[in-house]
Order: structure tokens, then C-alpha cells, then sequence
């Protein structure tokens, strides 16, 4: 079988709902009033990448969606995580 | 009569402390300066604290360093002006450009608090005839992004230059030996601008300045003031 290396990304944030006060003082303070009025808001996350070794695409996001869920990487009752394929590694 | 300006920021916590080492220890005339304050220029010297600026939100000190008081404070450094960041004051002046570098997450990714030795290493600095190289300080550390980092390019600079002002050691059976307690690129803990004037350091000297209020009893700080006050 071909296995590939698909670089996977997961980026946490915090659900709409719940506050994020750094997003908050980064758009207070270095976004808005400095000529980018036009940024209504600003939430802030973290980004995990990963190297995955995987016949396919569908599986290598199935690969890390798992290990996010289940190595509790997010916190469901205050994150959202969105997982995705960025591509292929040569 | 000699003026020294503590300028602090939103989450600033050592201002309190440097503001009584300098008035009530060295009986000179210090203000604190709010981050917003509109003139600068009467101050001989500045001193940014300690602390977590802005919550030290996106870097330490990023979000600081983006500040007008900065841009002011590089118009009063241009004209020579003295200026020490201590701990999070050396993470601004880094992320304003005022110094070389960058700044990162210590090597352990824990905070460190507790007490360290640092050596003296360039005497060619305005404040090294006041602290002559080799001198060993005793001050304590508390931070959890202290790792001062550059690559060995730029490190060739900084030795080239005399930008590297102290090293972190610590007292072993074979003498004084450099080590780091943070991962810092060549065991660095403080460096100085080309021109000398401008001096960052993670250690914490108005922590060490009084030998009543710390257990090794330690009055080193008091050399690093003393040291900045003698470029007025």
C-alpha cells in the first residue's frame, strides 16, 4: 500500500459563546482605530499540525479527528475543533 | 536633579517595587509613568518593570511593545537616555526592536521562580566600570518566557559587538560553570543595544536589593541601579 504524508491541522478556539478576552485585547490594541476599522472582531485559538503517514487523505483527518476526541486535545464544554487536510508532505 | 520614569502597562506588577528600591533605597527621584501618559521627555532615565503587560496575550510584552509610550521612549533612547527593562521589560524593549532577539517559552515549558547567579561578562558596556567583568550577582528569576533566543548568526553579532551584558552560571565542584536555567542560546540573561544605553535582563534586581527581604541576603540589585544611575 502507498502511504503518503499528509500534513493534518487542528484549530482550537473557544466556542462563539464564550468569551476570549486575548482575541479581545488584540483587537482592541493592535487591530481597531490603526486604519483597520473594518475588522469587526478578532477571536484567537491554537493551531496543532500534524505529520500523518496514510494511504489517504479521508483517513489521515479521520486519524486526527480521533486523537483529538479521544486524548481530550480540545475541550468540548468550552472548544470547538475543526480538523483538516493542509496536504500532502513530499 | 536626576528624574527616573517606571513606566508602567496594563498588567505590570513590579512597577510598585522598583518605584520604592529607587525613592526609599537610593533616595532618587522616580515617577511612575502610566503607558498613556503624553510626554516623556523630562525624564534623565527609564525603567519598564516586571510583570505580564496586556496578560501577555498573543507574545510577553508584543502587545506593549506596539504602544505610543514606545515610540516615545525610542526618541528619548536615541538621545542616549539610559533605559533598563527588567523581565517583562526586556521582553518589550526586544519586541519593540530596542534590543536584539527574541524572547520564547522556557525550555522546560514551566514558569521558573527561584534565585540564580549571574556573571558580569562585558565591561566595555556603559555600566561595566561600575560592575567589572566577572563579578558574580546573585537576583532571582520568575518568569515562564525567558528563553532568550537568537540564531548563531545573529549570536556571532551580539559576541562581536559586546551586546552580551550577563550569563547565567551556577557554582560547581569545578568552579563557575555557564548554565542556563531556561534554555537560554548561549546561557545569555542580559544584553545591551550597540550604543550601550539600553540593557535588558529576565533577572529581577529590585528583588535583590534590600538583604532584609530575601533569604541569601543578597543587595546585588542595588549594583544594576546604581550602574544605570551612573550614565546620567
Amino acid at each position: 500500500m502507498v502511504r503518503h504524508i499528509f500534513l493534518v491541522r487542528a484549530v482550537i478556539e473557544n466556542k462563539p459563546k464564550a468569551k476570549d478576552p486575548e482575541g479581545e485585547t488584540i483587537h482592541k490594541e493592535l487591530v481597531k482605530g490603526r486604519e483597520f476599522d473594518n475588522i469587526r472582531s478578532l477571536r484567537t485559538g491554537k493551531l496543532l499540525s500534524f505529520e500523518v503517514m496514510s494511504s489517504s487523505k479521508k483517513d489521515a483527518q479521520k486519524t486526527v479527528e480521533k486523537i483529538c476526541e479521544e486524548n481530550r486535545i480540545f475541550n468540548p464544554a468550552a472548544h470547538t475543533c475543526r480538523v483538516y487536510v493542509e496536504g500532502l508532505i513530499d | 536633579m536626576t528624574k527616573i520614569g517606571i513606566i508602567s502597562f496594563p498588567g505590570s506588577n513590579c512597577e510598585l517595587d522598583t518605584l520604592h528600591i529607587l525613592q526609599d533605597v537610593l533616595h532618587v527621584d522616580t515617577d511612575l509613568i502610566w503607558h498613556a501618559s503624553s510626554d516623556i521627555s523630562s525624564y534623565d532615565a527609564f525603567i519598564l518593570p516586571g510583570g505580564f503587560s496586556y496578560g501577555d496575550y498573543l507574545r510577553a510584552g508584543a502587545i506593549a511593545s506596539k504602544g505610543l509610550i514606545i515610540e516615545k521612549l525610542k526618541v528619548e533612547a536615541e538621545k542616549g537616555k539610559p533605559i533598563l527593562g527588567i523581565c517583562n521589560g526586556f521582553q518589550i524593549l526586544v519586541e519593540a526592536g530596542l534590543l536584539p532577539g527574541s524572547i520564547l517559552l522556557n525550555s522546560s515549558t514551566r514558569f521558573i521562580c527561584r534565585w540564580v547567579q549571574i556573571r558580569m561578562e562585558n565591561e566595555k558596556t556603559p555600566i561595566g566600570p561600575k560592575i567589572p567583568r566577572g563579578t558574580i550577582l546573585k537576583m532571582p528569576i520568575a518568569h515562564k518566557e525567558g528563553r532568550y533566543y537568537v540564531d548563531k548568526y545573529e549570536l556571532i553579532k551580539l559576541r562581536k559587538n559586546n551586546n552580551i551584558v550577563f550569563r547565567y552560571v551556577v557554582t560547581s565542584a569545578d568552579g563557575i560553570i555557564e548554565s542556563s536555567p531556561n534554555g537560554a542560546t548561549d546561557n545569555i540573561a542580559g544584553i545591551c543595544n550597540d550604543k550601550g544605553n539600553i540593557l535588558g535582563m529576565m533577572p529581577h534586581p529590585e528583588r535583590a536589593s534590600e538583604s532584609i527581604l530575601n533569604h541569601v541576603g543578597s543587595v546585588d540589585g542595588l549594583r544594576i541601579f546604581r550602574s544605570l544611575l551612573s550614565l546620567i
